[in-house]
């Protein structure tokens, strides 16, 4: 389908930049076209558009006109002076399948076209139907976007965006269709820090209920048996090297027993030996006991036995209010998975990270953010091991830089936020300033996808859950409501008694 | 104390003195002018249901070392107006005409280029007419004669295309007349000093009346010419004619000048002429002209890059000859 003609105006066509005329309202901003140059067939992206009517390119001459009573259109055929001049990047060469630069203009008056599905599809990277991660479909074009597994999540994965534009919706997308995928295909094992339960619902639906272990944040336990001095150094970033000392002593002596040991056995030991120096033994018990608050037992739970290939483990944290607590579960989570994947005794694995700039934090020290060393680690090392991470986050500008850069492909959804636009800016190649505009403007179910999943960036409407989602709280008017009636029942009560 | 002003300062000085002084002699003879109820008229107000075209031409000339290029198109818009309010709007023969060429050797370049332009006109009117459209009134672009200075010398080799025009033009009278279509010029910028002549005024008509009349008001109507037999152009047209092109200058806008209009003596008064050109003209209070008018010449209008277009399509064709290159005035390596 024609869309337009390229046009010359004083700074184009340049082999990256061209600009046409189109009927009004045929085309969109975002929309890939294409078009020959002397090189072959170019696809590009529009990047804006704008309108002009010389009835209405006089600012003085319209006001004069409307003092009259009537407006300009009442009088002029203004619709006939309207046109649509659009703003296109060359992206490339699309040629037997191969990308090439452009290098040479196109002429002006070349016919500018819709890219056939195939030609897009290759283009921009995206999987034939049926072969990858089906999340949504590509904007404009109602193309069915899959995105290749490996390319989606081996270099690991961010998605930003502010509250309320859909992050959790997109990450259970995301979760769906790991968990649709047959043993032929390949099948991740994935775990998602739940910060606020909102995952759990995947776990009711008819579908998914035996693919979907839902753990409580309350109910886990780390095994005290499983952690050196060093583990517990990161619980307790105040530990000098001879506590640290002390401390592997008592662990030494309590393995060499060979049997399941608690904390208060590790304070047992340390406070009877007496060659142990006061200080640490008053300071060492006191930490540990202050760190337990029944998240150790002597057994506890088994993380590797969570990971399957094609389940999905929820580990809900909502109820779990202290946030040391829920960093310290996520850091050991995190490093027994690494560890346990390192000697293949998980299958390859995704962690997602809810809430992530809370437990990998930009500009604190890592002593202070118990989980941020281990994400950092995996967002590093975790591709050679085929261990991946998702960090999901509505404050990119708090995220640790060096996670968030090792996330080689984003899904960036609404984000208004200045600073947080420019954070994001900094650490992706791929975000222009036209991309980043078109950020601020994104819809609720509407994504800009950059990075190693795909050839250029990419806006993309997500497709519909296939589970529920998961209920919202009340609303502030309900709540309120309750408190009222509840307050109002207590007195009367009250009153009744006396 | 003696004035410090120098050179051009001076002269505006006293050319600003003029001008005031000029604009109260013309306030004076306005008010005498106001008092002759014979000759100021109120326009009855009028919001429009009528249709209505109007036609223009659009030309652009390129002199090059060896040959004169002319190249004329002409566009007619055709309205509906509802309530004052326009509803509908057609073109013809298209929105984007086609050019017509002409091309003179140097020895026999163009005097009255303007004759191409009137002719195209014309032959779009012409043309329209023969669909026998259901319109009220047909507009051009300016007087609805050809202006005296586009007369060639009676030993021109351009008096062949002049009469051709003239007859075109009195064809379009005979048509507009058989059609019930009221055939009106209006004049954009009148140089006319008829009125003012008649008063003993030194001024421009469309200068002085501005003192005259109020807005939506006109003047009586009057004859093109008092001795149409004896006009340099008006002779040239049949008796019948001739008699027939009658003016008047109507007043849409506070702030603007008059409007000359000239029509033929036909189907329409002149107090429902004036309402009904009042009505599609008061623009703003700064400016009326007709509406279809001021679309139709966006569209017949000749941008610098159509012509050079052109040229260059002749160019290509011709390939590399003297008589196509730009004059060397216009070649100069340094501007």
């Amino acid at each position: 389908m024609t869309l337009g003609k390229i046009i010359a105006t004083e700074e184009t066509p340049t082999p990256t930049k061209v600009h046409f005329v189109t009927d009004k309202d045929l085309v969109d901003k975002d929309q890939y076209i294409k078009f020959n140059s002397p090189q072959g067939k170019v696809i590009g992206r529009i990047e804006d558009l704008h309108k002009t009517n010389r009835y209405f390119d006089s600012p003085e001459s319209i006001t004069q006109i409307e003092k009259t009573g009537m407006k300009v259109t009442d009088k002029f055929p203004t619709e006939e002076w309207e046109h649509t001049v659009g703003e296109v990047k060359a992206l490339g060469i699309y040629r037997e399948n191969k990308i090439e630069r452009p290098t040479k203009p196109p002429a002006p008056g070349t016919e500018v076209k819709e890219p056939e599905e195939e030609v897009l599809r290759n283009f921009l990277g995206l999987e034939e139907q049926g072969k990858g991660l089906e999340i949504g479909e590509l904007q404009h074009h109602g193309i069915t976007s899959e995105l290749s597994l490996t390319d989606l999540f081996q270099k690991h994965l961010a998605v930003l965006a502010q509250t309320g534009a859909g992050k959790t919706y997109t990450v259970s997308v995301l979760m769906e269709e790991l968990l649709e995928r047959q043993p032929e295909e390949g099948r991740l094992a994935s775990l998602v820090i739940d910060v606020h339960g909102e995952y759990k619902s995947l776990a009711k639906s008819e579908e998914y209920k035996n693919k979907v272990k839902v753990v409580d944040g309350k109910d886990f336990r780390i095994p005290v048996n499983s952690l050196s001095a060093s583990d517990f150094k990161k619980f307790i970033p105040g530990m000098r090297k001879p506590q640290e000392r002390e401390l592997s002593s008592a662990i030494e002596k309590l393995r060499y027993r060979d049997k399941p040991y608690g904390i208060e056995d590790i304070i047992k030991i340390i406070s009877k030996d007496d060659e142990i120096h006061e200080e640490v033994q008053r300071v060492l018990p006191r930490w540990l006991e202050r760190i337990d608050g029944n998240l150790f037992s002597k057994t506890g739970s088994s993380v590797e036995k969570l990971m399957s290939p094609g389940q999905l483990t929820v580990l809900d944290l909502s109820d779990l209010i202290e946030s040391k607590k829920r960093g310290m579960i996520t850091s050991y989570i995190a490093e027994r998975l690494f560890s346990a994947r390192r000697k293949e005794e998980v299958p390859p694995f995704v962690l997602f990270v809810e809430e992530a700039h809370n437990f990998a934090k930009e500009g604190v020290e890592k002593e202070e953010n118990i989980p941020k060393s281990i994400i950092e680690t995996i967002a590093r090392e975790g591709r050679k091991f085929g261990a991946s991470i998702c960090l999901v986050s509505q404050r990119p500008m708090k995220l640790s830089t060096t996670a968030l850069s090792q996330c080689n492909t984003q899904l960036i959804m609404r984000i208004t936020n200045p600073n947080d636009l420019d954070h994001i800016t900094k650490t992706s190649e791929g975000i222009d300033e036209k991309s980043r505009d078109s950020i601020t403007t994104l819809r609720v179910g509407e994504a800009l996808l950059l990075g190693e999943a795909v050839n250029h960036p990419v806006f993309l409407n997500i497709r519909e859950r296939r589970t529920e989602e998961a209920e919202l709280g009340e609303g502030l008017e309900e709540q309120a409501r309750k408190y009222e009636e509840e307050t109002e029942k207590k007195n009367q009560d009250a009153e009744a008694f006396m | 104390m003696g004035s410090n002003k120098i050179g051009m300062e001076n002269e505006i000085e006293e050319l600003s003195s003029d001008l005031e002084k000029e604009r109260k002699r013309l306030e004076e003879k306005a008010q005498e002018l106001k008092q002759r109820e014979e000759l100021v008229k109120d326009i009855e107000k009028e919001e429009v249901t009528l249709k209505v075209a109007g036609v223009d031409g659009g030309i652009s000339r390129k002199n090059l070392q060896g040959i004169e290029i002319v190249i004329t198109r002409a566009c007619l818009v055709e309205m509906g107006y509802k309530n004052g309010k326009l509803k509908e709007h057609s073109y013809f023969p298209s929105p984007n005409p086609e050019p017509t060429l002409h091309y003179y050797e140097p020895e026999r370049e163009t005097k009255k280029p303007q004759l191409h332009r009137m002719e195209k006109e014309m032959q779009t009117a012409l043309n329209y007419l023969e669909k026998e459209p259901k319109i009220n009134m047909l507009l051009l672009d300016g007087s609805i004669v050809p202006n005296p200075s586009d007369k060639p010398k009676e030993d021109s080799k351009e008096k062949e295309k002049y009469l051709e025009v003239k007859d075109k033009y009195e064809k379009l009278f005979e048509k507009t007349t058989k059609q019930g279509i009221q055939l009106i010029g209006a004049i954009e910028d009148s140089r006319s000093r008829k009125i003012s002549r008649k008063i003993g005024v030194k001024s421009l008509d469309n200068l002085l009346l501005h003192h005259a009349l109020e807005k939506r008001q006109r003047t009586s109507e009057f004859n093109y010419s008092d001795e149409p037999g004896n006009h340099p152009v008006l002779s040239d047209f049949s008796n019948k004619n001739r008699n027939k092109v009658k003016a008047m200058y109507i007043k849409p806008s506070e702030e603007d000048t008059p409007l000359r209009l000239e029509y033929l003596e036909d189907h329409m008064s002149p107090d429902e002429i004036a309402s009904h050109v009042e009505s599609i003209s008061k623009i703003a209070e700064n400016y009326s002209y007709p509406v279809p008018l001021i679309e139709a010449d966006l569209h017949a209008k000749i941008t610098d890059k159509q012509k050079d277009l052109i040229v260059q399509q002749i160019r290509n064709r011709a390939g590399e000859t003297p008589a196509l290159r730009e004059k060397r005035r216009n070649q100069r390596p340094f501007k």
